[in-house]
């Protein structure tokens, strides 16, 4: 999952980024207006954390232009701006939540969570796959109900296609969700991440459609 | 009295003026009319003067007349018309109504010019003496000749148009100072406008004067707008000031308040309470510098129902997965066109957080009843929540207090809602609601 942090004030911005790339997130950064709306123009981002008083374009300028361009990821605004004026202008502008400063790291990270589970359609924070269940608050996945050990990058993988059950992957598709726009991408490594799940899951869990990319559905059901 | 009201100045001015004038006229033409009557009394007399000197001959050295005026007047016994002709002191005729009398103060007029005054007569009486001297041929002294009427006649005429005169004159008068009256009252009357204007400014129905006014108090106007404009302008610097303040300050706290949640041991905790405790101070302090700077700003008021719609909204998204996403149901009754005094983003920020409050207890459903009642708009925000017991209901609006310590929130929603609402000359109060829960009643002047 990817998630872009436009914030101003550097050391705030390290924090949320940090606490994001420890809970699992390819995490890109953006000091300033301008360079937020021009990412979250081109790159795929899974949530937005959007700061609202920004340098060179303010947030809900930013967040307008995105929603009057089409662009539907979900936006948490973060903001020192409490009042509710300014929240009404932020849910008008069409963010999807409103979080004011200061605010304790959990909370962010499970509206996050929230966020992302609810635009992929998904009202529980565990997520089910047949035999696989992921828990996307502590990353923790069972299989047949005893842990499984991922790495940070296969856990990424594996939460990309629990989100998105039932539907075919492209790799281009993957690897803009679970790379920060700083990472040296290789298709191969996505082939690697794959081969390890099926190992370390089960076999059968991934099916590969040739040319098109991948796809994760419960037993029984197919793409 | 008279320093403070233009009014009353110009008024008792003016009637002074009046007064003065029309006394001074009335007096100056009562003495012209005297004047005249004497002066034609006069000429009387003085016709008759001509007419005894024609009747006047001198035979014998001797001066006699010929004849005798036949004017009744003259014959009737002391009716003040008298004649008398005199020569080197020798009376040589007199009238008959002189009866045996004859006339007392007797100036001797210089030749050929005729004189006139006042003496007094046989019977006390005021009487008007023409007398004039002449010289006969063959005569070698001066024959002068006196007549008189009366001085009644002459005071008679006079009283009687100085009455006229002096109704007349009381009349013109009060006309003139009706006139003064109704001239100060519509000349004024922009004055008037003006406080009226200021008046609908005071009480938040306009924010400008408006309108056209007279040459003389239209500057007037255009300064007290710039001035209004002003005030706005360095009331809107102030709070954006302190905006900005706050917000600036609120970042560094959320970095300091992560820093801390990073750390473990006794100072952590110390850290986080402080941010905390830093946090709940700036926001209310914002809250009332925003309020306090927007108190007595002429021309605000917000629309209730406008506001409600737009916090409906954003509350719905925000409880949106409430009741295993179900959501929270908020309905607003009778909120539309109902405008109180005040600053919108304050007026927002009392229902937002009596609305939030709501959603935040709500079982499900949330209802704004909105209501005018007298000068007042009374805004119930009811839920369908726990409620709040009657005797912790005062606790509450306290500063900081919680009731349950494990809801997020710092616990000064209710009591800057409290604290705005009596600034703005309201009230809160807090009772049980039909819906189940707690009702909250805001009480705000109405617009």
């Amino acid at each position: 999952m990817r998630v872009l942090v436009v914030e101003d004030e550097p050391d705030l911005r390290r924090q949320v980024s940090r606490a994001l790339m420890e809970a699992g997130y390819s995490v890109d950064e953006a000091p300033d207006g301008e360079e937020g709306e021009f990412l979250g123009d081109t790159e795929p981002y899974d949530v937005i954390v959007l700061d609202l008083g920004l340098p060179k374009i303010d947030g809900i300028s930013v967040l307008s232009h995105w929603r009057q361009a089409g662009r539907d990821m979900p936006v948490l605004i973060l903001t020192a701006r409490d009042s509710w004026n300014e929240k009404v202008g932020g849910f008008d502008a069409g963010a999807d939540d409103y979080l004011t400063k200061p605010f304790h790291m959990e909370e962010l990270l499970a509206r996050v969570r929230a966020l992302i589970r609810r635009s992929a359609g998904h009202a529980t924070p565990i997520l089910e796959c047949g035999p696989v269940e992921l828990d996307t608050r502590t990353g923790k996945v069972t299989m047949d109900g005893s842990a499984v050990s991922l790495t940070a990058h296969e856990l990424k993988v594996l939460s990309y296609f629990m989100h998105h059950q039932g539907r075919v992957v492209s790799q281009t598709e993957l690897i803009e969700h679970i790379y920060d726009q700083d990472f040296d991408r290789d298709s191969n490594t996505i082939e690697v991440f794959i081969a390890r799940l099926r190992k370390k899951l089960a076999a059968e869990l991934i099916k590969t459609h040739r040319g098109r990319g991948y796809s994760m559905s419960p037993p029984g059901e197919t793409v | 009295m008279l320093g403070r009201s233009v009014s009353l100045r110009l008024i008792l001015l003016s009637v002074a003026w009046i007064v003065a004038t029309l006394a001074v006229g009335g007096w100056v033409l009562s003495q012209h009319f005297r004047a005249h009557v004497e002066t034609s009394f006069d000429f009387g007399l003085q016709r008759h003067v001509e007419e005894l000197l024609s009747y006047a001959e001198v035979t014998d050295g001797q001066v006699a007349l010929t004849r005798r005026p036949t004017d009744p007047s003259y014959l009737r016994p002391l009716s003040g018309w008298y004649w008398e002709i005199i020569t080197d002191g020798v009376v040589i005729g007199r009238s008959r109504s002189l009866w045996d009398q004859v006339l007392p103060v007797k100036p001797v007029p210089t030749r050929g010019e005729a004189a006139s005054f006042f003496v007094e007569g046989p019977r006390q009486e005021r009487l008007r003496v023409v007398a004039e001297a002449f010289s006969l041929p063959g005569f070698e002294h001066d024959v002068v000749i006196y007549f008189t009427g009366p001085a009644v006649v002459i005071d008679r005429a006079t009283e009687e148009f100085t009455e006229t005169l002096t109704s007349s004159l009381l009349l013109l008068g009060l006309g003139l100072m009706a006139a003064v009256v109704l001239q100060v009252i519509l000349g004024l009357r922009p004055l008037k406008l003006v406080r009226k204007k200021l008046a609908a400014i005071h009480a938040g129905e306009t924010e400008r004067m408006t309108g056209a006014f007279p040459s003389e108090v239209e500057p007037l106007v255009n300064d007290l707008n710039k001035l209004l404009d002003h005030n706005a302008d360095v009331i809107e610097r102030a709070r954006t000031h302190a905006g900005n303040l706050a917000h600036a300050l609120k970042t560094p706290l959320a970095v300091l308040g992560n820093e801390a949640d990073a750390m473990d041991g006794k100072s952590a905790a110390t850290l986080r309470e402080l941010v905390t405790t830093m946090n709940d101070l700036v926001t209310r302090h914002l809250a009332r510098a925003r309020a306090a700077g927007g108190l007595g700003v002429p021309g605000l008021k917000a629309d209730v129902g406008e506001i409600a719609s737009g916090l409906k909204r954003t509350l719905q998204r925000i409880y949106q997965r409430k009741c295993d996403g179900a959501g929270v149901s908020i309905s607003l009754v009778n909120v539309r066109g109902l405008d109180v005094v005040g600053d919108r983003q304050d007026v927002e920020e009392m229902l937002g957080n009596l609305m939030d409050n709501a959603c935040k207890w709500a079982a499900n459903r949330v209802r704004v009843t909105g209501e005018r009642v007298g000068r007042e708009i009374v805004l119930r925000i009811d839920d369908d929540g726990p409620g709040i017991p009657e005797n912790l209901r005062d606790d509450v609006l306290q500063r900081g207090k919680r009731l349950d310590e494990a809801t997020p929130g710092s616990g000064l929603g209710l009591n800057i809602v409290y604290e705005l609402a009596e600034l703005y000359h309201g009230s809160l109060s807090l009772d049980a609601s039909d819906l189940g829960g707690l009702s909250v009643r805001l009480h705000l002047p109405a617009a």
